[in-house]
C-alpha cells in the first residue's frame, strides 16, 4: 500500500511553561491512500488537534508531517492553502457552508476560488450517490442537519483530494442521517479509492472504518485493523477505565 | 467583599471605552471632522475680523477728525456701496488750498491732505508683464505724508520720496517680489506707465501693507498728478489741539465751505468701517458653516451606524447584564453614558484639529498670496462653545435610537448561540413612506416645471428646491429596500468578472441591506452636492461657450486687464487700432456714473458699430434714430421693468453739467447684459468725447490671421492695462474662471466623502467580525488570504458604487430642474462633463477600497482554527 502522510515525532504543546498543555506527544505513525482511518479516543485526548496538524490548519510544535513525502513544516501559507485547495478536502462537526451560497454553488467552492471550472461528469456522479440532486438551488438553511453534511461531503470529494478529513462529520445528525453519512463515506474509499480520516468519539461511526487509531493523552494507545464494533466498544472502554 | 460602588454603569461605560481607545476614534471621527470645521471657520472669519479691527484703528491713528468733501447724492451712495470697476467716479474732491486754510483754524494742531487712486506695479518676467498684486487685494497709490503728525506709514528703511523720479514701497510688496531700496519699479497709474526708483521702503500700522493692499508712495505733487488730483486731495486728516473741543473744531471747518464739507471722528469712523467688512466676513463664516454642516449630517449618519454596530457586537455582553438583573432602563443608560463620554472626547479632538486646520488654512492663503491682513489667531469662548454643543448634541442625538435597539436585547441571547447577522425587518414600510414623500418631492419640483402646482409663499425657484430636498430625505428612506434590486443589477456582471468572490460579495451586501444602505447614504449625500455642482458648472461653462460664440460676433475683444485694479483702457488704444488698415469695422464703450431719480445709474456710452459687433435683438425703433443727438438706447429688461416705450422721456443728472433729457429710441437686447441699461452714442455727448478711458473695445479684421495677431499683440503691449482676446481667448478665461470656482467647492465637499469613509470602514470591520467563521471555512478549504481581501475590496466598492450611483443620478437630476427652473432667466444649456463625472465615480471607489485596507486585512489574517472550533 502507498504512504500518503507520515508523522515523525509529532508534537504539539498549547500555551508555555506553567500553563502548557501537550495535545499530542511524539505521534509516529503513517496513513495510507485508499484506506478509511478513524482517531478515537476520549475528550481532551487530542483527536482534533492531530487532525488539524495532519491538515495544515495548525502548525506542530516539533517533529514533522510529510505528505507524499513533502515535510508540512516546509511550506509558507500560501503553498499550505494551495495544498488544502488542491489536495484535502473537509468535513466539519458544524458550519460546513457558506450561508450565502447555493448547495451547488458550496459544492463546486473550492475549484470556483481556484478558478478552475470543476469536472461536471464527476460532480454529477458524487450528487448522486449523495442523493441530493433535488437540492442543488438551495440555501444551506433550507436543508436538514443530514443534508447540510451530505453536501459538506459532496464538496470534500468535489475537487477529487488525495485525502478527505473529517471531524466528527456525524456529530450533529441523527441515528439515520448518520448511518447514511458513513454508509457513502465508506463507499467511497472503497468504489471510488478515496482516502479518509475521520475524528470521532462514536464507536459506531468508527466501526465504518477499515482502521482505528486510539490517542489516550495524545498518544496513540492503540491502533487497530478492522475492529468489529464490539472490539471498538471494549477498547474504549478499556481505555476509559483505566 | 468587592468593591461597591454607587454608579457601577458609569464604571462600566467608563471601563468600555478606556479598553476600546480604536473604537472612541472611529465613532467620533465624523463628529471631530465636523466640529474641526466649525471651529476652523470661526477662528479664521474672527481673527481675520480682530486684524480689521487694528488695521482700521491703524488707518485712523492719532487723527481727531476727517474732512470729506459732500458727494453728489447718488455719487456718494454708490462709492459707499464699493461699486468700483472700470467706470471712472466723478467723485469730488477737496481744493488743497483748503489745508491751510484748516491749520489756521482755531484748536487746530495739524491737517494734511490724503491722495488716493489705483497705481499697479508691474514686472516683466520672461517677456511677459506681470501685474503685482496679493491675490484679490486692490493695487494702490497714494501721497507720502509729510506732516509730522501722520503715523500711518512708517519708514523702515530709506527715505521719503521727493521728487517726480522716486516712490516708497510697501514692506510686503516688496519683500514678497525681491526689491530692495535703489531698484527701479514701473508703475501703471491712470493711463501710462512709468518708471520710478525705489528710495524707500515702509511699514503701515504696523500690519506690513493694509489688507495686503499694495501700495506706490509718491511724494506729494507726484502723486497729484498720477493720481488724477491735480489741485486736490481725496481728504484732509486733522488733529487737534489737546485742549480744544472736538465738536467746536468740526464745526468751524464744515463753516469753511458750507455744504461742500462733512467733518467726521475719526474713531467713529473706524468702528463703522471695521464692522462693515466684518459683516463680509461673517457671509465668508456662515458659507464654511455650512459646509461643516454638511459633514456634520454626514457624521449623525455614520455615528447612528456605528454605534449600532458597536453594540451588536456586544450583544452577548449586554444580554449578559440584562440577565444579571439590569433593568432596560440601565441598559440605555449604560449606552448613552458612552456616547456622552465620546461626544466630549470627539468634540475635545475637534476643537484641536481645528485650531491646527485654522493655522494651515491661514497659512495656505499665504502661500497663495490672498491678501488678508496679517495677526494672530483668535479662538473665541463661544466658538469653542458652539463646536462643543453641536459635536456634543449630534452625537447624543444619533445614539439615541441606537440605545434604544440595545437596551431591548433579550436576557437570553446571552446563552444562545445566535447568528450574529440581525433579522431584517420588512423593509416594505419603508418602501411606502419612501415612495410617498419621494412622490411629494416630485409633485413639488415638477409642479413648478410643468406649472401645474404652484405652493404660495416659496418662489419657483425656492420651490424647485424644496421639492429636490424632499426627494432626497425620501429616498434616503426608500434606499434600504432597493439595495437589493440594485445590487441585483450588478450581480451578474459581478460573478463574471470576479467570479465567485464576486458572488459572495454581493451576496454578503445584500444580506443586510439596510446596513448596506446607510453607508451607502453617508456617501450619496457628498455625491449629491459634489455631482450637482459639477453639472450646473458644466452647463454654465456651455452656456458661456455659446453665448460667447453666439452674442460676441467681432473677431477680437479688448478689455480692461484687471478689473478692480486699472480702471479701463487709454483712449490711445482704440485710436491707434482705428487707424490700422487691418481693422475693418470697431466699437467702444464707455461708462459713467449719473443721476436717475435720485439714485446712481451707470450710463452706458457705444459706438453705433457695436450693434455690428455684439449680436442684437431689435425690439422696437431703429439703430438710425439712435445716433441722432438726445437720442437714447434702452435695455429691453430695463424697459419692461420700467414700462418704457419709444418716445419717453428720461431725465438724467450729468455730473458737472447739469439735469439733462433724453428720447428713448431705440430698444434693443443683448444676450450677456452689459453692466448699463441705458446707452447714449459716444461721440455725440462731450461728457464721453473727454474721457480718457475705453471699458471694453469690439473690432473686426481683415483676415484673421498670426500676422495680424502679432502687429495686435504688438501695439497691445503698449497698455499694461488692456488685454486682448479672441473668441477662443474669451471661453476659455470664462471656463478657467468657473472651474476655480468648481475646484474650491469640490475641496469643501470632499471633506464630507472624506467621512463617509469613515462609515464604510466601520460597516465592513462589522461585517467581517459577523463572518468570522464564514471567513475560517474559506480559508480552511483552500482561499488565498489574498483572495479574502479582494471579497472584501469587492464588498466596499459595492457600497461606494452604490452611494456613488445613486447621489450621481440625484445630483444631475437635481442640477437638471434647476436649470430648467432659470430657463426663462436665459440658461438653456444642460450639459454633464462626463470626464468628470466619472472621476468622482471613481474617486468613490478608489476611496472605498481605500476604507476596506483596515478591515480586508484583519479579515485575511484571521485565524482558521478560532473560527472552526466550537466550545
Ligand atoms: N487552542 C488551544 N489552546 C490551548 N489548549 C488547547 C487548544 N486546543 C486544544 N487544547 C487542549 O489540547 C488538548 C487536546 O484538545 P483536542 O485536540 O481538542 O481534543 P479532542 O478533540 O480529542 O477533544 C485538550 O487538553 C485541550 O484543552
Ligand atoms: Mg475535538
Amino acid at each position: 500500500m502507498n504512504k500518503l502522510i507520515e508523522t515523525i515525532d509529532l508534537t504539539k504543546i498549547y500555551g508555555e511553561k506553567e500553563t502548557a498543555v501537550t495535545a499530542l506527544n511524539s505521534i509516529n505513525t503513517e496513513f495510507n491512500q485508499n484506506q478509511f482511518t478513524a482517531i478515537m479516543g476520549p475528550s481532551g485526548s487530542g483527536k482534533s488537534t492531530l487532525l488539524h496538524c495532519l491538515a495544515g490548519l495548525d502548525k506542530a510544535s516539533s517533529g514533522s508531517i510529510l505528505i507524499k513525502g513533502v515535510d508540512l513544516a516546509s511550506l509558507n501559507d500560501k503553498q499550505l492553502t494551495k495544498m488544502r485547495r488542491d489536495s484535502f478536502g473537509f468535513i466539519f462537526q458544524a458550519f460546513n457552508l457558506i450561508p450565502t451560497l447555493t448547495a451547488e454553488e458550496n459544492i463546486t467552492l473550492p475549484s470556483s476560488v481556484a478558478g478552475k471550472k470543476p469536472d461536471q461528469s464527476w460532480v454529477e456522479e458524487i450528487i448522486k450517490t449523495m442523493d441530493i440532486g433535488d437540492r442543488l438551488t438551495h440555501r444551506p438553511n433550507e436543508l436538514s442537519g443530514g443534508q447540510q453534511q451530505r453536501v459538506a461531503a459532496a464538496r470534500a470529494m468535489a475537487s477529487k483530494p488525495e485525502v478527505i478529513f473529517a471531524d466528527e462529520p456525524s456529530g450533529n445528525l441523527d441515528s439515520k442521517s448518520s448511518k447514511e453519512l458513513l454508509i457513502f463515506m465508506k463507499s467511497i474509499v472503497e468504489d471510488l479509492n478515496q482516502t479518509i480520516v475521520m475524528v470521532t468519539h462514536d464507536p459506531y461511526a468508527a466501526s465504518y472504518a477499515e482502521r482505528v487509531i486510539m490517542l489516550k493523552d495524545g498518544e496513540i494507545a492503540n491502533d487497530l485493523d478492522k475492529p468489529s464494533q464490539e472490539e471498538i466498544v471494549s477498547e474504549v472502554t478499556a481505555l476509559t477505565d483505566i | 467583599m468587592f468593591g461597591f460602588t454607587k454608579r457601577p454603569l458609569f464604571l462600566i461605560a467608563w471601563k468600555n471605552l478606556k479598553t476600546y481607545p480604536v473604537r472612541i476614534l472611529l465613532t467620533t471621527s465624523s463628529i471631530i471632522l465636523g466640529v474641526a470645521v466649525i471651529i476652523a471657520s470661526n477662528i479664521f472669519s474672527e481673527s481675520n475680523k480682530s486684524a480689521f479691527d487694528n488695521l482700521f484703528s491703524g488707518i485712523y491713528e492719532g487723527i481727531d477728525l476727517v474732512v470729506n468733501p459732500v458727494q453728489e447724492d447718488f455719487a456718494g451712495d454708490f462709492a459707499g456701496s464699493g461699486g468700483q470697476g472700470p467706470i471712472s467716479f466723478d467723485l469730488k474732491k477737496i481744493s488743497d488750498e483748503k489745508i491751510k486754510e484748516i491749520e489756521n483754524l482755531p484748536g487746530v494742531k495739524g491737517a494734511w491732505g490724503e491722495v488716493l487712486g489705483f497705481a499697479q506695479y508691474i514686472k516683466i518676467v520672461d517677456g511677459e508683464t506681470v501685474f503685482i498684486s496679493n491675490g484679490f487685494a486692490p493695487t494702490f497709490g497714494a501721497a507720502w505724508d509729510t506732516s509730522p503728525y501722520a503715523k500711518q506709514w512708517e519708514l523702515v528703511e530709506g527715505k521719503p520720496p521727493t521728487n517726480n523720479k522716486e516712490v516708497v514701497m510697501d514692506i510686503t510688496t516688496a519683500e514678497n517680489n525681491n526689491y530692495t531700496i535703489g531698484d527701479r519699479v514701473t508703475v501703471l497709474a491712470g493711463a501710462t506707465p512709468a518708471s520710478f526708483t525705489i528710495v524707500g521702503i515702509s511699514e503701515f500700522a504696523n500690519v506690513g501693507s493694509p489688507g495686503g493692499a499694495t501700495f506706490a508712495l509718491f511724494e506729494f505733487k507726484t502723486a497729484q498728478r498720477l493720481l488724477d488730483s491735480e489741485g486736490e486731495v481725496d481728504i484732509i486728516n486733522i488733529v487737534i489741539e489737546n485742549n480744544a473741543d472736538i465738536e467746536t473744531v468740526r464745526a468751524s471747518i464744515e463753516n469753511i465751505d458750507k455744504g461742500n464739507l462733512e467733518v467726521i471722528n475719526a474713531q467713529e469712523a473706524a468702528a463703522e468701517q471695521a464692522d462693515g467688512i466684518k459683516q463680509g466676513l461673517n457671509f465668508f463664516n456662515t458659507i464654511l458653516n455650512v459646509f461643516a454642516g454638511i459633514a456634520l449630517f454626514v457624521g449623525a449618519f455614520i455615528i447612528q451606524n456605528t454605534f449600532r454596530i458597536l453594540l451588536l457586537q456586544r450583544t452577548k455582553e449586554l444580554s449578559l447584564l440584562r440577565a444579571l438583573g439590569t433593568s432596560k432602563n440601565q441598559i440605555y443608560r449604560l449606552v448613552l453614558s458612552e456616547s456622552i463620554f465620546m461626544s466630549v472626547i470627539g468634540s475635545g479632538i475637534g476643537i484641536g484639529l481645528g485650531i491646527g486646520l485654522a493655522v494651515a488654512v491661514k497659512e495656505g492663503l499665504k502661500y497663495f498670496q490672498f491678501g488678508l491682513p496679517d495677526g494672530p489667531l483668535v479662538l473665541t469662548t463661544e466658538a469653542a462653545i458652539t463646536g462643543a454643543i453641536v459635536g456634543i448634541s449630534v452625537t447624543i442625538l444619533s445614539s439615541l435610537l441606537p440605545a434604544r435597539k440595545a437596551s431591548q436585547v433579550s436576557p437570553m441571547e446571552a446563552i444562545r448561540e445566535s447568528e450574529l447577522t440581525p433579522k431584517g425587518k420588512s423593509l416594505f414600510k419603508r418602501l411606502f413612506f419612501g415612495s410617498l414623500v419621494t412622490t411629494l418631492g416630485f409633485a413639488m419640483l415638477f409642479g413648478v416645471l410643468y406649472d401645474f402646482l404652484d405652493l404660495p409663499t416659496l418662489s419657483g425657484l425656492q420651490q424647485v428646491g424644496f421639492g429636490a430636498g424632499v426627494i432626497f430625505v425620501g429616498v434616503s428612506i426608500i434606499t434600504p429596500s432597493i439595495t437589493k434590486p440594485f445590487i441585483f443589477l450588478f450581480d451578474k456582471i459581478y460573478e463574471i468578472i470576479f467570479g465567485i468572490l464576486g458572488k459572495l460579495a454581493t451576496e454578503n451586501s445584500k444580506r443586510t441591506p439596510r446596513r448596506t444602505a446607510s453607508t451607502a447614504s453617508a456617501l450619496m449625500i457628498g455625491l449629491t452636492l459634489i455631482s450637482l455642482a459639477n453639472v450646473i458648472t458644466t452647463s454654465f461653462k456651455a452656456q458661456a461657450e455659446s453665448v460667447v460664440g453666439e452674442v460676441v460676433k467681432a473677431d477680437y475683444q479688448i478689455s480692461a486687464a484687471q478689473v478692480f485694479v486699472s480702471p479701463g483702457i487709454p483712449t490711445g488704444l482704440s485710436d491707434e487700432l482705428l487707424a490700422l488698415d487691418e481693422v475693418t469695422e470697431l466699437a467702444r464703450t464707455r461708462a459713467t456714473i449719473v443721476g436717475f431719480e435720485d439714485r446712481p445709474l451707470i450710463l452706458g456710452g457705444i459706438d453705433e458699430e457695436i450693434f455690428d459687433l455684439i449680436k442684437t435683438d431689435e425690439v422696437a425703433g431703429s439703430r438710425e434714430s439712435f445716433t441722432k443727438q438726445n437720442a437714447m438706447g434702452v435695455l429691453k429688461q430695463k424697459a419692461e421693468r420700467d414700462d418704457l416705450k419709444i418716445g419717453d422721456e428720461i431725465t438724467l443728472t450729468i455730473p458737472e453739467q447739469g439735469v439733462e433729457k433724453y428720447i428713448i429710441s431705440y430698444i434693443f437686447d443683448w444676450t450677456t447684459p452689459p453692466a448699463a441699461e441705458f446707452f447714449l452714442l459716444i461721440d455725440n455727448y462731450s461728457f464721453f468725447t473727454n474721457e480718457s478711458l475705453d471699458t471694453e473695445i469690439y473690432f473686426n479684421v481683415k483676415n484673421k490671421n498670426d500676422a495680424t495677431q502679432e502687429k495686435l499683440d504688438q501695439i497691445v503691449a503698449d497698455y499694461p492695462g488692456a488685454k486682448l482676446r479672441d473668441q477662443d481667448g474669451l471661453v476659455e478665461e470664462a471656463n478657467t474662471q468657473i472651474q476655480q470656482l468648481l475646484n474650491v467647492i469640490y475641496g469643501f465637499l470632499s471633506i464630507s466623502v472624506f467621512v463617509a469613509l469613515f462609515g464604510i470602514t466601520n460597516t465592513l470591520s462589522l461585517s467581517v467580525y459577523e463572518r468570522t467563521r464564514e471567513i475560517g471555512l474559506m480559508r480552511a478549504i483552500g482561499t488565498y488570504r489574498k483572495q479574502i481581501r479582494r471579497m472584501i475590496f469587492i464588498e466596499s466598492s459595492i457600497i461606494s458604487i452604490f452611494g456613488a450611483a445613486l447621489g450621481t443620478g440625484l445630483g444631475i437630476f437635481f442640477a437638471w430642474s434647476l436649470i430648467e427652473a432659470l430657463k426663462d432667466d436665459g440658461f438653456t444649456t444642460f450639459a454633464i462633463s462626463t470626464p468628470q463625472t466619472f472621476s468622482w465615480i471613481g474617486i468613490s471607489i478608489l476611496a472605498g477600497v481605500v476604507a476596506a485596507i483596515i478591515p480586508a486585512i484583519r479579515a485575511s489574517r484571521q485565524n482558521i482554527l478560532e473560527a472552526i472550533s466550537y466550545e
